[in-house]
This record gives C-alpha cells, structure tokens and sequence, in this order.
C-alpha cells in the first residue's frame, strides 16, 4: 500500500507571552498508508489536535516536513495549500462548523461550487447522492437549526466528501453527539473508509478509537505508542445489531482498553 | 466612579470604533462652530468696516456736468431731503483706461483686458473714506497710490511696489478697503493718489465721473429718499446704489463658501449619527448576554442605559469640546479672505459664544440620537438573551436565495452578494454613509464646473457670444456708438452681433410712487437667454425682469407694470423672468425706444467667423474702440466671480478630500466590525480550503456592491436635489434654477474611479488582518 502521508520530525511550538516557548510537538514522525482508518488518542494538551492540524497544511509546524502524496506541503505557499485543502481533503469537526446563513444542502456543495472542478449540475447530483447515503435526503432545503447533533455530523460528512477527497480528517468528530448518534456516525466513517477514504481521526474516546484499524497514543507532543487493532470488518458497522456484533465490539474496545492502561492514559 | 471605569474599559476596548466616531463627531463640531464664527466675524467685520469707512447710504453715479450748487440747494430745501440728509458731496472720479494702467508689479502687463472701470481718486473729506488695512483713513503723500484690495489679490502685490499710469510711476503706499467697491462682483474700481498727483493725471485723462453721495439721519427711509431724489430735476445718468446693496455685494463672495461649509458639517454630523447607530446597535448586539445578566441579576433598565449612556456623553462631549478649540486654531485661515477684505473686527463676546453653542448643538444632538438608539434594551428579555446568547440581529434564512440555483455567478461573488442582500439593515447603513460621501463630492465638483463654464453667463443675464464691447456713460458716448456698430458691421472676421443699450427709465408702482427701473433694450434673437419662465419681450410693449426684480415687484409672466416712456406712462407685459446675478440681481429687458440722455451703457455682443483669433481680436478692438471694455466671455465670468470661484475651488478640494477620507475610515471601521461577526464563518471557509483571496473578493463584492448603491443614489440625488439646493443658494443673489453643467468624464468615471479605489484599497488591507485567522477554529 502506497503512503498517502509521510511526516518527519514535526515540531511546534506556541509562544505564552514573552520568552515561554510552549512545545507542543516534539520530533513527531507519523505515516498513514492509503485507505488506513486510524486514530490518533492522548490526554488534552498531549498535541493530538496540533498533529492534525500540522498535517493537513491549516498550521505550519516550526520544523519537520509533510510528504502528502510525495509532495512537501510545509512549504507550499498559502493558495496551493488553499487548493489542496479543498480538492484532496476532507475535515469533520466537533462542532460541525455549517455556515449558518446557507440552507443544509447549500452547505454541502459549497465547496464543490468552489473547486471548479465538475460543474454545477454534477456538485449537486453528488450531494444528492451523499445525502441519501448518509440518510439526510429530508433535510435538503432546510436551514441548519432545523436538524439534530447526528444529522447535522452527517451534513458535516458530506461536506467533506463532495470533492472525493482521498483522505478525511475528523477532530473529535463525535465529540458533541450522544452515544446512539456517535454510534451511528462511527458506523458511516467504517462504510466510508470501506469504500476506499483513508480516515485519520483525533479524539479521547475509546469507543471511537476502537472502531479504527490503528491507534497512536500521544503524549507531552511525542507518539509514545502504537497499536494495531487489525481491520475491524463488520464488526465496525452496525455494532448494535446483533449480540454476537455487539460483544465482538466489546471485546476489541476492553483490549484497547488495557493497553492504553498499560500506557499509562 | 464605577460607572466611568466601564466607560474607559469600553473606549479601550474598542478603540479604533471610537476613534472614528470621535472624529466625526469632532469634523462636524469643527465645522459648524468654523460655520458660526465665520457668519458672525463676517457680520461684525462688515459692521465695522462701514463704520469706520463712514460708508455711504445713497449714491447716484452720473457722468456728466454737475452742478453741485442745485444738489445742494435741493437738500436743504426739499422737504423729505431736508429731513433724512445728514451731511453730502460730490466725489469727481478721473476715469484712467485700463491700456495706460500697468499694476503687475509695475510691469509690462496693462490692465487693457480687465472689466473693471478704474477710476482714480483723492481721498474724500468727511465720509465714504477709503480706509487701509487697518481700518485706518489714508492719507497719502505725492508720489504715492493706494491699490484696492481686489487688484491685491489678484496679482500678489506688497507696499512699495511701483504702479505705472501712462508714464508716471507711483509706489504703492497702501492697499485699499472700499466699503461700496471691494467685491469682484462690482465692475468699478477706485485707486487713491495726493490731490497733487490727481490735478497732474487729469491734465491727461480727461473723463470724469461723479459720486453724488449722501449721508441719511434714518437709514431704514431709504426708499423714500431714493424716490425724492430721482423725482427731482438732479444729475442721474449712472447706476444708484445703496448701503444694502454695498452689503450684500460684500456678503457674496464669502456667503457662497459660508453656505458649502455649513452644508458639508451638516453632511458630517448626519455621517456621525449613522455611525453612532451602526456603533451603538453593533455594542448591544455583542454585550447581549452580558446585557441579559446585567438584567437578571436586576439592574433596572434604566441603570444599563445609564451605563451606555454615559459612554456617549462623554465621546460626545470631548469630541465636540476638541471641535471647537480646533475649529479656534483654524479659524485664521477660513477668515483670511474676511480680514482682508474687512479687517478683523471686535466681534462682542455674547456673539463669541455662538461658535461655541454650534459645537454644543452637535453635542446635544450627539446625546439625544444615542438615548434614542438605546431605548432598544426595552426590548431585550432577560431570559431571550441569556438563552440564545447572541444575535439580535434578526436569523437569516438559508432558504433564501440558494447557491444552487445560482448558475454562473462566481460562488464567493455570489456569497459576497447574497449577504449584502440578506443583511440589508445593516448594509443599509453603509450605502447611506456612501451616499454621502458620492454627495459630498459631487455637490461642489459640478457646481465648480457649472459655476466656470461658459455657460454660466446665462446666470448673469447675458446671452452666449464670443465676445463682449462695453462702452459705459461718459463724454462723447453717444456718438462713439454708433461709430463702434459701424465698425464691427463692417468687419468680415464678425459673423453677427447685437447692440444692446441699457438706459434708465421710471417705474410708476401702485402707490404712485416711482422709482428707477435700468433697462436693456435692442434685438434679444440675436443672442438669445434662457429664460425660466415665459418668453424675451417682442413688442414694444412686452418687458422681462430679472429673476429677484421679479420678485421684489411681485410680478409674474402676463402680469402689467407701469413705466414712463417718454414722458408717457405706459403699460407693459411682463413676457419673461431670466436670472441675472449681475447688478445685484435686478435687472429689465424691453425692446423700448431709447433715450440718449439716459443711457447707462452700451453693449455690443458678437461672434467671430470660426478660425479668428479671438485674442487678436480682443487686442484690435480694445485699441480700436477706445474707451470700450472688450472682453471673451471667460474673461468675464473669471474676472466677475474670480473669488468666488476661487473660494470654492478650495472648498471643492477640501469636499473631495473630506468625502474620500470618510469613505475611507467607514470602510476600515466597518470591514473591522464585520470580520470580528463573521470570524467563524471565515475560519470555517478557510479550513474547507477557501484561499485568502476567495475570501477577499467576498467581502470585496460586498463593499463595492454597496458602494455602487451609494455612488448611483449620491450622483442620482445630486443631479436633482443637490441643483435644487445650489439653485435655492443662488436664487439670493438672482440665479434661481441653476442647472449643472457636468463633466460626464468626471462626474461618472474618475470620481467614483476614486472612491471605487479608496474603498477596494481600504477593503483589501483589513481583510489581510484574516490572514491570522487559520484552521484553529475549535
């Protein structure tokens, strides 16, 4: 499998008033392989966040580069990144982040309209296809205060993916959802990623972690610790729907558990 | 004082947002209390200026014998002359023709061109004197000239410069005020020289004219003294004046620029309560919740307004307060021309305090706008506000105007538009301002335009020609003439011209009182006039009066007056009304019979066969036709309303600047405003991989989309209001419709070129602050 992202020896640092200097990366060195669905888990302030950002050109790391599909995208001035961003990147955030003056579906093909790179009619026919994928077809013309947490991570998800990015980032991206929901936005990213996205994810909660097929455990800005949970097949989609799925769950999340006990989380 | 710590926290929170309110509210205060104190040193200086000049009340021009024996004699014994005279003489004028005159700095430049009649005088005994820069009464030695002001202006002069007559040279000793003649707009001019000097000059010029002045006991009897000395047998052929006409002339040239700064700080102040607005609602929407809890923990409503109240008074107060004392540091300059003309007066202090009470009225106004603007947390609900916890602003629907259906516009020229359009009350407030702003500009740059076109001379009672020859009464006049008419009749470089001749008559009013009506008569087809109502007089029988004689007459078209013709009283049609600024506005038109010995002045305009020099022309005639005036028809509205235009000119740059930079600082302020609101909506574009210069031309497409409202509205309004207020400026002075004469170059394309440019410059540099703004949007 190809590596859709190399990064080596990110550091960053932020500055707390003069002369404290606040190292939130150290020396980072990470890889994501294509179509891989991995997460990245650490107490608050471990730099889980920054990796994210780092990595996907919204932050430039003080040093280290990023390789994303070979390419050096530390240095790239602010419109290529810009461009990367829209056309090969898909992001899905805690707080989704709509823009609150555009319709649901006017969400959705935003940054399709933008990318230029299918016309109008074609934009809309994929959100029209995202949608219903994503079980929100109802809520096309409605404004964004008009739909639930779930449905509205779900709009968050076709945003995303309206330009076939080839990966999807997500920053606790269940983070601000009940755990039914959570549970079902899990089993669309497995479905999304099982159709070929590579998926990195950020977040604290063993659940989600779980679901993901490798899990880098962070700490004071370093990736301490790595573990590979194996593809999570079926298991991953409808963890609810049946006894037999919900315990196989059960099991892959108290093994991850352990070890991040081991790890000292 | 708890309260003026919360103050002083909000003006340092919000630091640049006050400074721009404090500005305007500061640059309307300026302008108003410069306004005020302009009117009253005007007045006072005017006042003053008359009183120690001893001003005339009446005066007859006349050129011709006088005897001053039956003037006398006819004041100490006619009943009404006996009563109202208080003391008179009979000022001889030696007319010296503007070819022999060379001022320039003594130069080689004559004043052959000029319009004005110079005349040159020796100082009079007890009244009319002519006063130096100090008020004071000059008295010259021999060899010395004084030099009215109007040509110090003009050419720049110093004291001690010489002054060349034919080929005596003098040295200029002094610059004279002359309380009748100081204004451009008066066509006569009185140089001072040593009696000495004086019976050496007539010895060669030999043409005299009289001032037969009179000093009254009752300055408000005017018009029955006027009437008694025109019913007698007394000399009369030239123009009568009067003190009131003295002082408007005097008003004129400072009114116009008075009235453009009064109307720009009025402009400001109406800038600075839009801003307020925007500011003030822009403060509740963002302290909402903070306002919501201020009420849950119950603080009374009147307790918070207080607490934004106060913050008002206080910009308010120090803005209008540093208004005025700067409005102190510039009075000097906005009066230079005021002291110049009439020397700084002792204005008395009860009137000092109306400058100062214009910067209060702007504080006042300043304060009671924001309590009004604030009676709005009357409708802030505690639990409404600590809920939704923010915007008060009314939701905007994301079903109106869809993206989807938008097929072609660019995406984020389409978002910059569709929030123009959903945020319409906001943005309203900004193509308002805008609106000013184009006005601003507009107002005085057409006005200059229309005001030094040549067009212009409509206004001043003449027709459009090339060319003008002016022959005023004097010796001989009657028969050179004719001679004139023949001459130029016979010239093959003219290709038509029309001999006017003004000549007095005698008004019958209803009362049975007469007075003097000045009348032009000839052929008006030839170089027609515009008229504002009716039609030019045809029949001898028809009449058209001057706009303000109109007016003043109580006349309009199809209206009958009485004259005497002849000795006959006859009835006469008013035909027409033109506007004429000229002559104090009133002036007539009758094709009537003239009188030779009641000819005021000839004129003959014409025009050339195109490809004539009309400089070479000028030059030949001017020689030719000696003692005639010959000037194009630039040269005359130049060298008539030259400070006006020029006073206006600085006004019009300072409108434009003033226009510009207001557009300017709206705009940073705003976009600052506007990007704090919409700071997560940019962060989230930005992390979907919208560039900086995506999210520029949004906020580009918003500003210049409402900046394009504002210049159409302001160049629509100026076009229609905006000449109806000029016109309403003018009509005191006799020019009541003025239409704009405009540059469609500059009015439609470098001024909102400039506008356009200062906002898109201004737009661009705050938007580079969201290049801060990254993905971090958690």
């Amino acid at each position: 499998m190809n590596t859709v992202l190399d990064a080596q020896k990110l550091n960053k640092s932020y500055t707390l008033g003069k002369g404290n200097e606040q190292p939130v990366l150290r020396d980072v060195d990470m890889q994501i392989k294509e179509g891989e669905f991995i997460s990245v888990m650490g107490p608050s302030g471990s730099g889980k966040s920054t990796l994210l950002y780092n990595i996907c050109g919204m932050d430039r790391p003080d040093s280290g580069t990023v390789l994303f599909q070979n390419r050096d995208i530390a240095g790239l001035p602010e419109r290529e990144l810009s461009r990367l961003r829209l056309n090969e990147m898909g992001f899905i955030f805690q707080q989704i982040h709509l823009l609150k003056n555009l319709s649901i579906f006017d969400n959705i093909i935003l940054s399709g309209y933008q990318a230029r790179t299918r016309s109008r009619m074609e934009v809309n026919r994929r959100a029209e296809e995202l949608m219903e994928r994503t079980g929100i077809t109802e809520l096309a013309g409605n404004d964004i205060t008009q739909a639930s947490g779930g449905q509205l991570q779900r709009v968050g998800i076709c945003r995303a993916l309206i330009n076939e990015p080839g990966i999807l980032f997500g920053d606790e991206p269940t983070g601000a959802l009940n755990s039914s929901a959570s549970e079902e936005i899990m089993a669309l990213l497995a479905e999304i990623n099982r159709a070929g996205t590579t998926i990195m994810l950020v977040t604290h909660d063993i659940k989600v972690a779980s679901r993901t097929e490798r899990v880098l455990f962070m700490m004071d800005g370093r990736i301490v610790a790595e573990k590979r949970l194996g593809a999570a097949g079926a298991a991953a989609e409808q963890v609810t729907a049946t006894a037999a799925t919900a315990a196989a769950a059960k099991a892959r999340e108290e093994h991850l558990a352990a070890w991040l006990l081991e790890q000292g989380f | 004082m708890l309260l003026l710590r919360i103050v002083r926290r909000d003006f340092l929170r919000k630091k640049s947002v006050t400074i721009v309110v404090f500005t305007f509210i500061m640059l309307s205060a300026l302008l108003l209390a410069g306004g005020a104190n302009l009117v009253v040193e005007l007045t006072a200086s005017i006042n003053a200026l008359f009183e120690e000049a001893r001003a005339s009340h009446f005066v007859q021009m006349h050129s011709g014998p006088v005897d001053r024996e039956a003037i006398e004699t006819w004041a100490r014994t006619d009943s009404t002359a006996r009563e109202l005279v208080k003391e008179m003489h009979v000022q001889e004028m030696l007319t010296v023709d503007g070819s022999s005159l060379f001022i320039d700095g003594g130069g080689t430049v004559s004043e052959e061109n000029s319009i004005m009649d110079i005349s040159f005088v020796v100082q009079n005994e007890s009244f009319d004197w002519l006063l130096d820069l100090d008020n004071q009464v000059i008295d010259l030695a021999p060899g010395e000239v004084g030099v009215p002001i109007y040509y110090l202006q003009r050419y720049d002069l110093e004291l001690g410069d010489p002054l060349r007559v034919g080929d005596a040279t003098y040295s200029i000793a002094a610059f004279v005020r002359d309380a009748q003649m100081n204004p451009a707009v008066v066509h006569s001019k009185r140089f001072l020289v040593h009696p000495a000097d004086y019976r050496v000059l007539s010895e060669r010029f030999h043409e005299v004219e009289y001032l037969i002045e009179f000093l009254l006991n009752d300055v408000d009897r005017l018009g029955e003294f006027s009437a008694a000395y025109l019913a007698a047998d007394l000399p009369q052929r030239g123009p009568t004046v009067d003190i009131r006409l003295f002082r408007i002339m005097n008003a004129l040239t400072d009114g116009i620029a008075l009235a453009v700064i009064i109307l720009l700080s009025l402009l400001l102040m109406g800038i600075a309560m839009l801003c307020l607005r925007f500011t003030i609602l822009a403060t509740i929407e963002e302290d909402y919740r903070e306002i919501g809890v201020m009420k849950a923990i119950g603080l009374s409503r009147r307790d918070i307004r207080n607490v934004y109240l106060m913050k008002y008074l206080v910009l308010g107060a120090s803005a209008a307060l540093t208004g005025y004392l700067v409005s102190l540091a510039l009075n000097p300059i906005l009066t230079s021309n005021i002291t110049l003309s009439f020397g700084s007066a002792p204005v008395p202090g009860l009137l000092r305090a109306i400058p100062l009470g214009a910067a209060g009225l702007v504080f006042l106004i300043v304060v009671a706008s924001s309590a009004m603007i604030l009676r709005r947390f009357h409708r802030i609900s505690a639990v409404e506000a600590l809920r939704s916890g923010g915007a008060g602003e009314t939701p905007r629907s994301g079903r109106f105007l869809p993206l989807r259906r938008s097929r072609f516009l660019d995406v984020n020229v389409f978002l910059g538009l569709r929030d123009v359009v959903q945020r319409v009350r906001l943005f309203g407030i900004l193509v308002l301002i805008f609106f000013f702003c184009a006005f601003i500009i507009i107002i005085p740059v057409h006005f200059l335009g229309t005001i030094q076109s040549p067009s212009f001379v409509s206004y001043l009672g003449i027709g459009r020609s090339d060319m003008r020859v002016d022959l005023r009464q004097s010796e001989g006049i009657g028969e050179r003439f004719p001679e004139v008419v023949s001459a130029i009749k016979e010239d093959p470089d003219v290709e038509r011209f029309s001999p006017l001749v003004t000549s007095r008559f005698t008004l019958v009013q209803e009362n049975g009182e007469e007075e003097p009506i000045a009348i032009e008569s000839g052929d008006f087809s030839i170089f027609p006039l515009d008229y504002m109502h009716g039609t030019a007089p045809r029949r001898d029988d028809e009449i058209a009066l001057s706009y303000l004689y109109a007016r003043d007459l109580g006349r309009d078209p199809g209206d009958t007056l009485v004259l005497l013709v002849g000795g006959e009283q006859r009835e006469m049609t008013v035909s027409g009304i033109y506007q004429d600024v000229t002559n104090g506005g009133r002036t007539a038109k009758a094709p009537l019979p003239f009188d030779s010995e009641n000819v005021l002045w000839y004129t003959i305009s014409l025009d050339l066969v195109p490809g004539t020099s009309l400089e070479a022309k000028m030059h030949q005639y001017s020689q030719a036709f000696y003692p005639a005036r010959v000037t194009d028809l630039e040269g005359y509205i130049a060298q008539t309303l030259g400070g006006t235009i020029g006073q206006l000119r600085r006004v019009t740059i300072i409108a434009v600047a003033v226009g510009v930079a207001v557009a300017i600082l709206i705009t940073a302020l705003f976009l600052k405003m506007l990007i704090a609101r919409d700071i997560t909506r940019i962060a989230i574009m930005r992390s979907l991989g919208f560039s900086l210069r995506s999210i520029r031309a949004q906020y580009l497409t918003m500003t210049l989309s409402l900046l394009a409202a504002g210049i159409a509205a302001g160049t629509l309004f100026s076009n229609t209001v905006g000449q109806r207020l000029v016109s309403l400026l003018w009509s005191f002075m006799g020019a009541a419709r003025i239409r704009f004469v405009i540059d469609p170059l500059q009015a439609y394309l470098l001024l909102p070129l400039l506008l356009v440019t200062a906002v898109s410059v201004t737009t661009v540099l705050s938007i580079s602050r969201i290049r801060q703004i990254n993905g971090g949007i958690q």
